[in-house]
């Protein structure tokens, strides 16, 4: 009897995402970019860097910066930063739920960049600035894309909306004048099971108003 | 003792006074000629949206406890096949893992599609469950099986359970009127095959919970639509370790999204209760991506041979419809309603079975059965349509009629002055170039029926003025709480923002409904004004004293309080609050009752129309416009009904266009169970919708508020089908309507 099936397929592509996560580091989030020839590619210079370098398996002392604070915390390398976020930290804005890359619900910013937490090695995101939906508002003022969202009831479940939030706000940071397809486009590696992008819609204008210039 | 009221009832153009009776206690009805000023209108923000935008918003997911293990289940990864778990002592022994249990009696039996669940492993992380898990050995001893319904019809094929393959045995029949006498009646008969996908939920939030025990007692935080059917769940499957309800709480404060998937505790929230119970630290198991897709439901597919006959002028003599469903290994389906009763015919047969196959099983999903049944008389109707030559809308709208409570001739008419159809609507296949435009439309119709004994609510007023209503009930992002503060509001006279709502825990020990079938508004609604009223009453009461007057001369309006018949009497609502001084008002009322008011009716009708792009190069579709009009009765909380009338129309369009659950036949297993090559649409597939909604005041419930979440999820999929016919000139029959069945049904018109 060979290995069983746990959530068997997703295992197995899980394996060799990772690997290849460590070749690159980090993912920026956007839908289709990666092609089987760099993934290839990728694979041999992580199996490279691997033995060179070798940490873990086992437990591994890491030190997060998110939203502005110094995390010390152990985890094993293989840890996703959505994991150590949301099982070691208890920070549970950024939601689990495909765990590859395909539905955006995971989006935190690594340096201002919205990148999927379900396909960043945690390990891999040291000495980066980690912003998650917890870190968005400055104290109690909320960001503009965020009161766009209330003010347009962008919301229905709610379990997208981190990550949506995440990836629109920083659309905005980076050009505060962006066009609805710049913003279709920001958001256009998320989805909404409840289908509630009219009314995400109606707050990137509703942001763009408080935002743009 | 009953007393007598009188209300205006209807929607515009057709209204009506009416008189009925309800006990004194209860509150009467609003009705068309009252004077609202926080329902239905616009501007009321959602109540927890600011949870949401933040991150704050704890759903089950993201409930970690003090000490918690994490679990992961393993399933079989046959179609079919015995199975029995011979050995876990090596994934006992795996770094970290507490616990390894078995689903089923003796770890064995037969699993009847891939992705049975046949064991648990918690462990201290996460990776070290899944890694445990696949150390559990098993002995599979494989079994012939079949995917494929039509194949599954064939006696020879392999037996899903004991009894046959096609369930019942003989089809079950509706008839109304004489089908045959109507076919004899037709002028024209048309007849086609119409099937329909299967969907998977893929609910954001995974099914799964978080268990803990203190002493006897066991709290569960639940991914559920219904928490009280989770604590009688975990109760019963408790039972020999002597739980009993009374010791079982259940939490859902927030839920990413269930859409008829998540009742019932399911086998591994009685297994994590267990586990936590035995190992003595809480239990988190949330399925991942791949289980939660092939285990936790889907939309059943089905199959409708229909034959429709008519008279020259496009009335309908008669419908017949031999339908079947697929609903997996377990579960049924019905398609019956929208033949039956979206258009106007005398005489209709439907004959249905059942075909079961070695998939996972169906479970509801959002108007069950109705978005296909709809697709199939939509449809059945546009191809009729194209034979007499006539504009579909005005065949459409030639079918059907309406009463005081049921607006659909008017809201069909209203759809195509908003949509513009008349300008937009031509012969079909009619148009030249390579990218075809098409328009269609389609009717809807949900009963949304509220149970009159489904829920308790209480009232509690507070001296500073604030008030909290509660209930059992549960928020899947419906907006329930909203919805029950704006009620609270309106009968208060008060700011939303006094409104306090708690919900989703048993342990506020008030009766409230699971959230399906589109009943929690018209289940709950009453019972918050029943209740508002009965405390504001007992506050009145302690005013008419100083005021020399009666409970009933007082109101409250805009946050003032006043006396009706002495205009100079009035105070602010904060001030008569602190009347109450240390203490509260509590009042709690069980239900309601429905006044018996004659034609009255649950129904929730309304008319969509879709406009289509069809590329007759690469065969894509592109759904670009969707015009909604809906009613819910009286609409609550209006900005949150737009919300859900979108989110349904996009679901539609999912129906439509994209979401397909694509089995390999002779793997027997889904080959797209994730979310990659499982398409949901995104945002760059959304239409422009504009949503319509009519106010159709009906004494059903005191607020007159029916569902909203499965009513305008029905015709989106029909109406979109239909426009694609108008565009291309013929019919595509099967959803969805994919590029290579466009291209092939082009080829077949010219060839
Ligand atoms: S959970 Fe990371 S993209 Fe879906
Ligand atoms: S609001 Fe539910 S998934 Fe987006």
């Amino acid at each position: 009897m060979s290995d069983q099936p746990v959530g068997q397929t997703q295992e197995r592509r899980a394996f060799s995402r990772r690997l290849f996560m460590k070749g690159v580091g980090t993912s920026m989030v956007s839908a289709g970019a990666l092609s089987t020839g760099i993934a290839a590619g990728a694979m041999q210079e992580a199996q490279a860097s691997q033995e060179e370098n070798v940490r873990g398996p086992g437990m591994v002392p890491m030190t997060l910066n998110i939203n502005g604070h110094n995390y010390q915390v152990e985890a094993e390398p293989r840890e996703t930063l959505l994991e150590v976020l949301r099982n070691r930290l208890d920070i549970t804005g950024p939601k689990l739920v495909c765990d590859a890359g395909s539905c955006g619900a995971c989006t935190v910013w690594l340096d201002g960049n919205p990148v999927y937490g379900c396909l960043t090695l945690a390990i891999k995101a040291q000495g980066k600035k980690i912003t998650t939906i917890e870190g968005l508002a400055q104290g109690d003022k909320l960001h503009p894309v965020q009161e766009a969202f209330i003010e347009a009831d962008a919301t229905q479940c709610g379990f997208c909306t981190p990550g949506f939030v995440m990836s629109m706000s920083a659309a905005y940071e980076k050009n505060p004048n962006a066009s609805l397809d710049e913003i279709k486009e920001s958001v256009s590696g998320h989805i909404c099971r409840c289908g509630t992008y009219t009314q995400m819609l109606e707050a990137a204008e509703l942001a763009r108003g408080k935002i743009g210039g | 003792m009953a007393k007598q009221h009188t209300t205006v009832v209807g929607y515009e153009g057709n209204t009506q006074s009416i008189e009925y009776a309800i006990p004194e206690n209860e509150t009467g009805l609003w009705g068309a000629n009252f004077d609202y000023s926080i329902v239905g209108k616009k501007n009321i923000p959602r109540l927890d949206a600011v949870e949401k935008v933040t991150g704050k918003a704890k759903y089950s997911y993201d409930i970690n406890r003090p000490n918690m293990l994490h679990a992961v289940v393993l399933t079989c990864p046959y179609a079919h096949a015995h199975f029995e778990v011979t050995d876990t002592s090596e994934a006992e022994k795996m770094p970290g893992v507490k616990s390894i249990e078995v689903f089923d009696e003796g770890g064995k039996g037969t699993a009847r599609f891939a992705g049975w669940l046949i064991a648990m492993a918690a462990a201290e992380t996460i990776q070290q469950a899944r890694d445990a898990a696949r150390k559990i050995k098993v002995n599979y001893k494989v079994l012939p099986f079949v995917i494929d319904p039509d194949e599954a019809m064939d006696d020879a094929s392999p037996r899903v359970n004991r009894g046959g393959n096609v369930n019942p045995p003989e089809a079950r029949a509706r008839d109304r009127g004489d089908v045959d006498q109507g076919f004899q009646e037709a002028e024209v008969i048309v007849e086609g095959v119409y099937t329909t996908q299967v969907q998977t939920h893929s609910c954001l939030e995974t099914h799964g919970c978080v268990a803990e025990w203190n002493g006897d007692e066991v709290t569960v935080w639940h991914s559920t639509q219904g928490i009280w059917s989770v604590a009688g769940g975990i109760a019963s499957g408790l039972k020999d370790l002597g739980l009993q309800q009374n010791n079982v709480r259940v939490i859902t404060q927030y839920m990413g999204g269930g859409f008829g998937s998540k009742f019932g505790p399911e086998p591994f929230g009685v297994l994590c209760a267990l586990v936590a119970k035995k190992v003595g630290r809480p239990v988190k198991m949330m399925l991942d991506r791949y289980t939660d897709t092939v285990y936790a439901g889907n939309k059943p597919g089905s199959k409708m041979y229909v034959k429709l006959g008519a008279k020259k002028d496009g009335k309908l003599t008669a419908i017949h419809v031999k339908a079947y469903n697929y609903p997996g290994h377990s579960g049924g389906s019905s398609v019956a309603i929208p033949f039956m009763e979206h258009y106007d015919c005398e005489n209709i047969r439907i004959e249905e079975q059942n075909v079961m196959t070695n998939a996972g099983a169906s479970r509801a999903f959002r108007a069950p059965g109705r978005p296909q049944g709809s697709f199939g008389i939509e449809m059945a109707l546009e191809e009729l349509a194209m034979k007499l030559e006539m504009d579909s809308y005005e065949l459409k709208a030639k079918n059907v009629s309406g009463t005081t409570y049921k607006a659909v001739p008017y809201e069909l008419k209203l759809g195509a002055e908003k949509f513009g159809w008349k300008e937009k609507s031509k012969k079909h296949g009619s148009e030249n170039g390579k990218i075809k435009h098409g328009v269609g439309c389609a009717v809807t119709f949900w009963h949304s029926t509220g149970q009159d004994k489904g829920a308790s609510v209480r009232c509690t007023l507070y001296p500073d003025g604030s008030v909290e209503v509660a209930n059992g009930c549960q928020d899947l992002g419906t907006g329930q709480r909203t919805m029950m503060a704006i009620v609270a509001a309106e009968e208060l006279g008060i700011d939303v923002g006094f409104i306090k709502v708690s919900i989703g825990d048993t342990q506020l020990g008030l009766n409230g409904p699971a959230s399906g079938g589109s009943t929690t508004t018209p289940t709950t609604s009453p019972v918050v004004r029943n209740a508002c009223y009965q405390a504001k009453l007992k506050l009145y009461e302690k005013i008419a004293t100083k005021w020399k007057t009666e409970a009933s001369d007082i109101d409250c309006k805009n946050g003032t309080v006043f006396s009706k018949s002495h205009s100079d009497k009035k105070m602010s609502w904060k001030d008569a609050a602190a009347m109450l001084r240390n203490s509260a008002i509590t009042a709690t009322a069980d239900g309601f009752t429905k006044p018996d008011v004659p034609g009255s009716n649950t129904g929730a009708y309304g008319a969509q129309f879709a406009e289509v792009e069809v590329d007759t190069e690469t065969g894509k579709v592109r759904c670009t416009r969707i015009v909604a009009v809906q009613d819910c009765g009286k609409t609550i909380a209006k900005k949150q009904a737009e919300s859900q009338i979108c989110g349904a129309v996009i679901q539609g369009v999912a129906c439509a266009l994209y979401e397909d659950r694509i089995m390999d036949n002779m793997a027997g297993r889904q080959i797209n169970p994730n979310m990659e090559e499982y398409k949901i649409p995104g945002i760059k597939e959304t239409p422009d919708i504009e949503t319509v909604i009519v106010d159709v005041y009906d004494p059903v419930v005191n607020t007159g508020g029916k569902g909203l979440g499965e009513p305008p999820a029905i015709p989106t999929g029909g109406a979109i089908g239909c426009a694609v016919a108008n565009a291309i000139g013929v019919p595509i029959r099967d959803l969805p309507i994919t590029p290579d069945k466009v291209l092939a049904a082009l080829q077949r018109k010219e060839g």
